[in-house]
């Protein structure tokens, strides 16, 4: 006896019911695909840095200080991975409500860490306030403050109405403002430690530094008593302080390590050995190309050939950017165009560009009354990348009849050599920043406030103060533009690229992601979680 | 003895102050300076004297100098200008690394070096002798970073294994402590034990012509006895006095093998202050090292003296 699937329906809405049990069932059969991403707890993360020379976040400047301690302090705001707007950290909220004033509204019930001699005490705005204070060097010796220019002189009140509260009042419009409270140096510390701060990291960040070995290690645990609930994900973090490139891929390929920054000339092997690690490749502020000797008096900028702007635009001409980038880091990273490097929208666009063009560049240097070229010695960084790059330079400037004897030399004698303005033209490697006042002031400023360069080109040097007071955001992009192009124009240096960093993951870790700002790679370690434990 | 050994003491002082003063004048010499590197990164140009005089360098060059010799006397060897630390801290807490990596490297060198030396020089001029004197020399020849990096390569890549990393103290961990460290003093041992290897066996050569070892021959003693007994004390002494002097210059010249296998030993951190230009870690292990040297050739010289009686000091 044939039976039909009608036979078993008995009553209306038993059809319905039937159905619905059937997607039930498919449901819970079928994998869900976005259960492997749901974040998980516990685990020991294993990542690596450069050797520390100190952590204190407003004293310090290189960039492996901000990866242990960003993890145990908390800041106000933070950048987002691109550096074009800010996650709230400390901060509940907050508001700008005229050009001079910003109020924050932080956490309540915020903890330090609880070991001596905060002793788990709560954080309250006069924490906020000594903090950004210190950082701006207005507690101790400033000059042992290496990012006090982000507020020296320009705050005119910090004030703390009541405990959670902070009310910031700039003396003029300071477009920089935001950035430079996100920066990753702009952490809160408490003001009872800060004497031991070089040596220890005590906050109210997602870890609590448990034990720091200069030169060996650094060993975060979880923070029980962090004020957001359910993070950090691990339960620590073992950072190891190594440096050669070597030793990091063994160690990233024996297990020894979950994550490694890599050069790209390991990648390959990396992508062989562990097919599905995860390999992320960030754009970095980390800029190389050629400056001509600062401009610092008189009319005329520098000496004979490079005070000639032909010689100068011949020399832009005569560089093809992408062979360079090629040859110092087989093609990876990026071309730059204008003096702020690998931030839309502040960075020029590519239609900005300078051609590359050798043909037009020896007819400018025949104009200037150099048919046949002329003699310069070039300093560089003794560094593989920055000597390939600098022969590739040299081969392409001899096409055009510049013969250039390379000088490569210790990061220290040439940091010697270039505070003392003393070279016609280097390759040289640009500092970071958080802001594109970094890439501009420190430059183009005006002569006193320029430390990494010097251009006395008037109207460069007034477009660039004026662009820190505008605070809307599309005028003010408007305007670093028109900088950048005014300083393309005067052609001071020849911007050629920006270093890649590689960061490679075990397939366990997540997110993969990168920081656009090289020192936040690791700011966000409260948010990494991993498959296993 | 005693008048030697006060002599030897008393002709430290010169010797310290000697060493001391050059490379506080090679550290000045060399271009570039610590207040520019500081200034630099995002410093002010302003900044640049004020800073200068806070770290005291902006005295004269004899001024910071007798500073420097009489803080020295004091046992005070300053602080890193850049992380605050005491010069004496970080070398009390890396000087065991390197000393132990040091010594594990010594004791690696003799028990490779000597015995195979030793085979080699009753072996002479047979197949052994020629391998084994071939195989000292691709030990002398082969620089040991490239041993060491073959090492932690092919080790990661073929049985994902590399040596433990992350310096565990030997009181907290025994095992894992010795393990850190067999690898990096067997490469060190290498280089070190194919000299003593060639060493061993022209004393060893030398001392088996000798008439004594004759007579024990005649005497009717055991090959093995006349070789341990009677040849290998004698031929060993030069050996023991090099080993000494290896010993001292391990201990600062570890820099490559600390990079490579993650120890924090002073090698590397003198390569770094030296870097950076942080004057007073620079001048601090340099004197220490060079104490640490004065003292073992000290002692290896009194060593001599028990090791060959006929050697008397006046």
């Amino acid at each position: 006896m044939r039976r039909n699937l009608g036979s078993f329906i008995q009553r209306p809405g038993q059809e319905l019911l039937y159905i619905l049990i059937v997607w039930v069932g498919i449901f819970l059969l079928c994998p869900n695909s976005s259960a492997a991403e749901k974040p998980r707890s516990g685990g020991m993360l294993r990542y690596h840095i450069l050797p520390p020379r100190s952590l204190d976040p407003h004293m310090e400047a290189s960039s492996s200080t901000p990866q242990i301690v960003n993890n145990v302090y908390s800041q106000l705001i933070k950048q987002d991975l691109d550096m074009n707007s800010y996650i709230l950290d400390l901060a509940e909220s907050w508001k700008r409500t005229d050009d001079l004033t910003y109020i924050f509204k932080i956490h309540k019930g915020v903890r330090f860490q609880n070991i001596p001699p905060v002793n788990g005490r709560e954080l309250t705005s006069e924490d906020v306030k000594y903090s950004i204070e210190r950082l701006g060097g207005m507690h101790g010796n400033k000059i042992e403050f290496r990012h006090r220019y982000y507020f020296e002189g320009k705050l005119a009140s910090i004030e703390t109405p009541d405990k959670y509260t902070i009310i910031f009042k700039t003396k003029a419009p300071y477009a920089p403002f935001l950035n430079y409270l996100a920066s990753p140096w702009a952490c809160i510390v408490p003001k009872e430690a800060v004497e031991n701060l070089k040596g220890k990291a005590i906050g109210s960040g997602p870890f609590i530094l448990k034990e720091f070995v200069r030169g060996s290690h650094a060993l975060l645990e979880k923070n029980p008593n962090y004020f957001k609930k359910g993070l950090p994900y691990l339960d620590q973090i073992h950072i190891k302080i190594m440096s050669d490139e070597t030793a990091l891929l063994s160690a990233f390929l024996a297990g020894e390590l979950d994550m490694a920054e890599l050069p790209e000339s390991k990648i390959p092997t990396a992508k062989k050995e562990i097919p599905n690690a995860g390999i992320v490749m960030g754009d970095t502020f980390f800029m190389r190309g050629l400056r001509f000797r600062p401009w610092t008096e008189g009319p005329s900028p520098v000496k004979p050939p490079f005070n000639d702007i032909r010689v100068r635009k011949a020399i832009c001409l005569a560089i093809d950017k992408k062979k360079v980038l090629q040859m110092a880091h087989e093609g990876y990273g990026k071309i730059q165009v204008g003096p702020v490097p690998n931030w839309p929208p502040y960075s020029l666009p590519e239609s900005d560009q300078i051609e590359y063009n050798p043909k037009k560049a020896k007819n400018l240097l025949t104009e200037a009354g150099y048919p046949n070229g002329f003699s310069a010695e070039m300093p560089t960084w003794n560094y593989p990348s920055m000597n390939k790059a600098a022969q590739t330079i040299q081969e392409m400037l001899k096409e055009v009849g510049v013969n250039i004897e390379l000088k490569p030399m210790e990061l220290a004698q040439l940091t010697n050599l270039t505070r003392n303005m003393n070279y016609d033209i280097g390759f040289l490697p640009w500092a970071s920043g958080v802001d594109p006042e970094d890439f501009l002031t420190g430059y183009f400023g005006n002569l006193e406030s320029a430390v990494h360069f010097k251009w006395n080109n008037k109207e460069i040097i007034q477009m660039t103060e004026e662009q820190s007071k505008i605070l809307d955001k599309e005028k003010r992009v408007a305007a670093i533009h028109k900088i950048q192009r005014k300083v393309l124009e005067d052609a001071p240096m020849v911007l050629i690229y920006t270093q890649p960093l590689f960061m490679v993951y075990k397939p366990y870790v997540h997110p993969k992601t990168l920081h656009r700002n090289g020192n936040a790679r690791f700011s966000f370690a409260e948010k990494i979680w991993m498959d296993k434990r | 003895m005693r008048r030697y050994i006060i002599r030897r003491v008393f002709l430290l002082i010169p010797t310290i102050i000697l060493i001391s003063f050059l490379v506080f004048c090679i550290m000045r010499l060399i271009p570039g300076d610590v207040v520019s590197l500081m200034v630099t990164e995002c410093g002010y140009a302003s900044d640049e004297e004020e800073l200068r005089k806070s770290l005291g360098l902006h005295l004269p060059f004899h001024a910071q100098y007798w500073n420097y010799l009489m803080g020295a006397f004091r046992l005070d060897l300053g602080f890193s200008l850049w992380s605050g630390e005491r010069v004496w801290s970080e070398i009390a807490r890396r000087f065991p690394i390197s000393f132990e990596l040091a010594i594990m490297a010594i004791l690696w060198t003799f028990v490779m070096g000597i015995p195979v030396g030793v085979i080699s020089a009753l072996k002479q001029d047979t197949a052994k002798d020629y391998f084994l004197r071939s195989f000292a020399i691709a030990g002398l020849s082969i620089p040991g970073f490239w041993i060491a990096t073959i090492i932690m390569v092919f080790g990661a890549i073929w049985f994902k294994w590399v040596p433990p990393m992350g310096y565990i103290p030997f009181a907290r961990d025994p095992l894992r402590n010795l393990l850190q460290l067999l690898v990096p003093s067997l490469v060190l041992a290498v280089a070190l034990s194919a000299s003593v290897m060639r060493m061993t066996r022209a004393m060893m050569l030398e001392v088996m012509r000798e008439d004594y070892i004759r007579t024990a021959r005649a005497k009717g003693l055991s090959g093995w006895s006349i070789v341990t007994r009677h040849a290998l004390k004698n031929a060993l002494i030069p050996v023991i006095s090099i080993s000494g002097v290896q010993l001292g210059v391990l201990v600062g010249g570890t820099v490559v093998m600390e990079s490579i296998f993650v120890l924090p030993g002073m090698g590397k951190f003198l390569l770094d202050a030296i870097l950076w230009r942080d004057y007073p870690v620079i001048q601090g292990i340099n004197l220490f090292l060079a104490t640490l040297i004065v003292f073992i050739n000290l002692l290896v010289d009194l060593m001599y003296g028990i090791l060959d009686p006929r050697i008397r000091y006046r």
